[in-house]
């Protein structure tokens, strides 16, 4: 029975990370599902919402700032503000930028928090991290600190589908589709492009921070490696877009399914012989790209694909069906 | 959430619960990663030790040792996921590893702690973990860099020197250095004259050296990387005549100190200390000639660690009687730690004859004496280097 | 002046857009080069020029797309010069495209229902916290993409993904957006190019049945000269980045300056449209 528990627990750890990722994989939807924006650099907002719960909940440590303590849901709220603020920042800079260039400007972006986090020894402890982050129930005993953080962590992915899922069809997604669509048209139809833009990138980067401080309650510790590009941003556009771009279902399937291929196989490939073994961490990572190509291949818009919401009813009685215009002569 | 469920099959299928006559022991390491390189002779070291036990008799009651390997990518997350695996999935009794300071800290804080598994880690070397409320559960073979800033602070009280002035570059790793240092020549009855932090990169510090200079002291301790202040520092200090005499750290370790200092400035005037493997112990002789066979360089980082942690486990398990977490943690301390008989790599037969008969055992290490001290961390072992009449560091083992 | 009426109803003599010595340079390039006209409000004024002439760059700048090197624009009195796009709407003026631009993945509803401005439901707050409002303002907004629809004659498709669409029955749509708004000016970007000639016919009979009905001014750049005649009055011809003429096509087309700059040397100096 202990095997049985054992799976249990790991199950409660994908469900874990796969929720996690699934905030992050969220708030690139809005970003790039909704909006068509291209960021590239979902690792910098992340870092910042990590570093944020890190050093506002940590007690006082000589080798980093820390010591304020907070109570750890202001924590996380102050963890999406300036995540917030900082992708407003980036996008009042880099907004106007077509799709290709976008994605350049916010990759450079990301390098640039993660060598700020790397290098500002004083705040961050630089590429040691910041260790003993608290995170919410671990006070209470095993297996209820994790049933509970797994909890807590299924409920905000909860929330955040219910509301872009209301969001999403609402007027509000409507214009970030038309943007995406067609940012020249959408133009003419008298949506401030811009704005929305803008709009769109701050509340994906909100949710990216916030994913941010999740993590770093979950792992307890952060360094710089916790935001490389290959598992902070590649990897969350590759659920995004095997989930289905657009599609909020399809965000949290992607991000619990790749995740789990992610981490499960290693638990096949550990039992390889040793010298397999280590080759195939490699043939991890070819494998979430082989995944990946398929699923392109075979549904070109993910395994979930982008809905309209629900047709809207016709609100007065049927009308002279169709073709009835052309008729009419002077 | 099917595929969960999917996932959940499949992961049952995969890992069959430990097999009669098999003790599971994780080996988490960043196989992947920024450190790949260093981490495969690392994991040779593991796999050899479990070699050598595997073919004296086994664990216990002739039980196969197994290493898990999972991939830590040096990464906080993969370092969590790798630990929940091997602890959940694969029901590991111990865990050797993880690589980074990053991963290991994630881990045993997200996994192995509050599920009660020890762990031993060969080359995290971050003094964070030092401080981690860990239930005694979490070791490592590898030295917390702090005990650097120890092993010099004795050098210079052996040495004679009794007034030291110290400075510091700031950063993490220089900054926990020299905070090791102050507090251990203070304990030694040694005086610090006067402590103070600087930042590196400037063009000159003499406004630093007047302050530093004005206690008396007989000469400085310097903790800095040669080229953002170190070389810098020297030369003004030389220049001013404040200070004739310097320590320092393996952030000092470079020709080009001599080179732009001259060597007849420096001879009998500079120590700097630097983490070394003892060439001539016994312990690492017979791991050497053992990993050589197997085609792998011994001089390689952290080997002679990884083996040592994996044998380190084996013992504990010997000792305790039983593939039991808990009983693995507390006979950790007891096999590593004198009293005892010498144990050294590749006497496997002995310790098992030993530990059956009852005995103690103290296992000296490839990498030194593995003694873990009450936060499980093992004292590192040093060089000291100076500069001979050739104008060439010369180096001498620290005993 | 030349302004007549096709349904007879009295027409308000002021301009409703005025462009005074608008000029628009690329470099070295002049292709727009000090030209001046009116749209007078409730005409269907045509504008029209050989290749090159500068026409597209003319409809570009009054429709907020870039802007102008030098030179003016008013709208309802109003400077309106280098406005963006979307608070040219705002005010009043709705432009198509040449190509369709219509929301592929939105359906053909909600291509139309995207249009009307002061819909509560595009703040991503209220949708969240005042969803009462939200919905209100849609079924207002549902109820006028529906008759447009009907007017168009697409209801049938309403439910459609409006790139699964026709070229004929995206033009159409086009046509729809703007419906969906107080329109005062409808600037169309050439709406009978690659359309055969039933759809050309609904097409026309639209653009007249929104002129009189509702009526919107419509500014028209058109290469197709049939459309022009049954449609447009007056038409302003550019040449060159000037207006060289305008008035009633039968006078315009008679017009040897015009047959000139189209059939004669003007065409060898086309520089970039």
């Amino acid at each position: 029975m202990e095997q049985y528990y054992g799976y249990f627990l790991y199950l409660l750890s994908l469900l874990t990370m796969g929720g996690i990722y699934a905030v992050l994989t969220l708030g690139l939807n809005v970003q790039w599902g909704f909006t068509g924006l291209f960021n590239a650099g979902i690792a910098g907002f992340f870092a910042v919402g990590a570093y944020v719960q890190a050093i506002l909940t940590t007690p006082i440590y000589a080798r980093h700032l820390g010591g304020y303590e907070w109570p750890i849901p202001l924590a996380m709220l102050a963890a999406m503000a300036l995540s917030a603020v900082v992708g407003y920042g980036v996008a009042k800079i880099c907004i106007r930028l077509r799709a290709d260039y976008l994605a350049i400007a916010t990759i450079g972006i990301a390098e640039i928090i993660r060598l700020v986090f790397k290098n500002e020894g004083w705040a961050t402890n630089g590429p040691r991290g910041i260790s003993q982050i608290p995170k919410a129930f671990e006070d209470l005993p095993q297996p209820w600190n994790t049933l509970a953080f797994v909890a807590m962590v299924l409920a905000i992915v909860m929330v955040i589908y219910l509301a872009l899922e209301r969001a999403r069809t609402a007027p509000w997604g409507r214009v970030m589709t038309a943007i995406r669509e067609n940012e020249a048209a959408a133009a003419a139809a008298g949506k401030n492009v811009e704005r929305f833009r803008l709009e769109s990138f701050v509340i994906g980067s909100a949710l990216m921070g916030l994913g941010g401080a999740l993590m770093a309650q979950y792992l307890k510790q952060i360094d710089p490696q916790v935001s490389d590009p290959l598992t902070a941003t590649f990897l969350v556009f590759v659920m995004l877009i095997a989930g289905g771009s657009a599609n909020n279902k399809g965000a949290i399937l992607g991000a619990m399914l790749m995740w789990t291929v992610w981490s499960a196989t290693e638990i096949l490939t550990s039992r390889l012989p040793d010298e397999f073994a280590i080759r195939s961490a490699y043939v991890r990572i070819f494998l979430i790209g082989l995944i990946l190509q398929f699923i392109l291949q075979r549904r070109p818009q993910g395994i979930l694909p982008e809905r309209r919401p629900k047709p809207h009813p016709r609100l007065r009685g049927d009308r002279a069906p169709a073709a009835n215009t052309g008729s009419t002569k002077q | 959430m099917k595929h969960l469920i999917t996932a959940a099959a499949l992961a049952a299928l995969a890992a069959t619960p430990a097999m009669a006559g098999e003790i599971r022991v994780g080996s988490v390491a960043g196989v992947t990663g920024p450190i790949a390189e260093l981490v495969a002779p690392i994991v040779a070291g593991r796999n050899l030790a479990a070699a050598h036990i595997n073919a004296n008799g086994g664990l216990l009651d002739g039980d196969t040792l197994v290493l898990v390997l999972a991939d830590s990518q040096c990464d906080p997350k993969a370092g969590v996921d790798a630990g929940n695996k091997v602890v959940n999935v694969e029901q590991v009794v111990a865990i050797v590893g993880a690589s980074c300071s990053g991963a290991t800290n994630g881990m045993v804080q997200s996994v192995t702690i509050p599920a009660g598994i020890p762990s031993v880690s060969d080359s995290a070397t971050a003094p964070s973990i030092t401080d981690l409320d860990d239930n005694n559960l979490v070791f490592r073979t590898a030295p917390s860099d702090a005990y650097q800033g120890a092993a010099l602070a004795k050098l210079a009280w052996e040495a004679g020197y009794r007034k030291l002035a110290v400075t510091y570059a700031n950063d993490d790793y220089n900054a926990g250095i020299a905070e090791v240092f102050v507090a251990n020549f203070e304990g030694l009855g040694g005086k610090v004259t006067a402590n103070q932090v600087h930042e590196p990169n400037k063009a000159s510090y003499r406004a630093e050296i007047t302050t530093l200079s004005g206690g008396g002291a007989e000469a400085l301790a310097l903790f800095a990387y040669y080229g953002g202040s170190g070389i810098t520092i020297i030369r003004n200090a030389l220049e001013t005549g404040a200070f004739g005499k310097f320590m320092a750290a393996d952030g000092m370790f470079d020709v080009s100190v001599i080179e732009q200092i001259g060597a007849e400035n420096l001879r009998g005037n500079l120590m700097i200390t630097q983490s070394a493997s003892d060439p001539s112990n016994t312990s690492y002789q017979l791991f050497a000639e053992a990993y050589k066979s197997t085609g792998m360089d011994p001089g390689a980082p952290y080997a002679a660690h990884g083996y040592d942690a994996t044998f380190l486990i084996a013992l504990a398990i010997e000792q305790a009687g039983a593939a039991d977490p808990a009983l693995i943690a507390a006979a950790l301390p007891e096999v590593a730690n004198a009293p005892g008989e010498i144990i050294r790599p590749g006497e496997w037969e002995k310790a098992k004859a030993l530990i059956a008969a009852g005995k103690a055992v103290n296992y000296e290490g490839a990498s030194g004496s593995v003694d873990f001290d009450a936060a499980g961390d093992v004292p590192g072992f040093y060089s000291v280097n100076t500069i001979n009449a050739e104008g060439k560091f010369e180096m001498r083992f620290l005993r | 002046m030349t302004c007549r009426r096709r349904f007879g109803e009295i027409m308000d003599a002021t301009p409703i857009l005025r462009v005074d010595n608008l000029v628009k340079r690329y470099g070295g390039l002049t292709a727009v080069d000090g030209a001046s006209f009116e749209v007078r409000r409730g005409s269907i004024t045509g504008l029209i020029g050989p290749n090159g002439a500068g026409k597209t760059t003319t409809f570009d700048i009054i429709a907020g797309a870039q802007p102008p090197t030098e030179g003016r624009i008013t709208f309802e009195g109003n400077d309106i010069t280098g406005l963006p796009t979307h608070e040219l709407f705002h005010l009043g003026i709705v432009r198509s495209f040449q190509i369709p631009k219509e929301y592929g993945r939105l359906t053909v509803i909600e291509n139309l229902m995207l249009v009307p401005p002061d819909q509560p439901g595009e703040s991503v707050w209220a949708t969240w916290f005042t969803p009462g409002r939200v919905r209100a303002r849609e079924r207002e907004v549902l109820e006028l993409a529906d008759e447009a629809l009907d007017f168009l004659g697409l209801s049938h498709l309403r439910e459609e993904l409006a790139g699964n669409l026709s070229g004929g029955q995206k033009k159409l749509l086009e046509l729809g957006r703007g419906m969906m708004t107080e329109s005062k000016l409808v600037l169309l970007d050439e709406p009978g190019a690659g359309v055969n000639p039933t759809l050309m016919n609904k097409i026309i009979e639209m653009i007249r049945r929104l002129n009189a009905e509702r009526g919107y001014t419509f500014c028209i750049v058109e290469h197709d000269m049939d459309l022009i005649a049954r449609l447009c009055d007056p038409v302003i011809v550019l040449v060159e980045g000037k207006v060289l003429t305008e008035g009633p096509f039968s006078e315009v087309g008679n017009d040897p300056r015009v047959i000139d700059a189209y059939f004669g040397g003007a065409v060898s100096a086309a520089g970039p449209a």
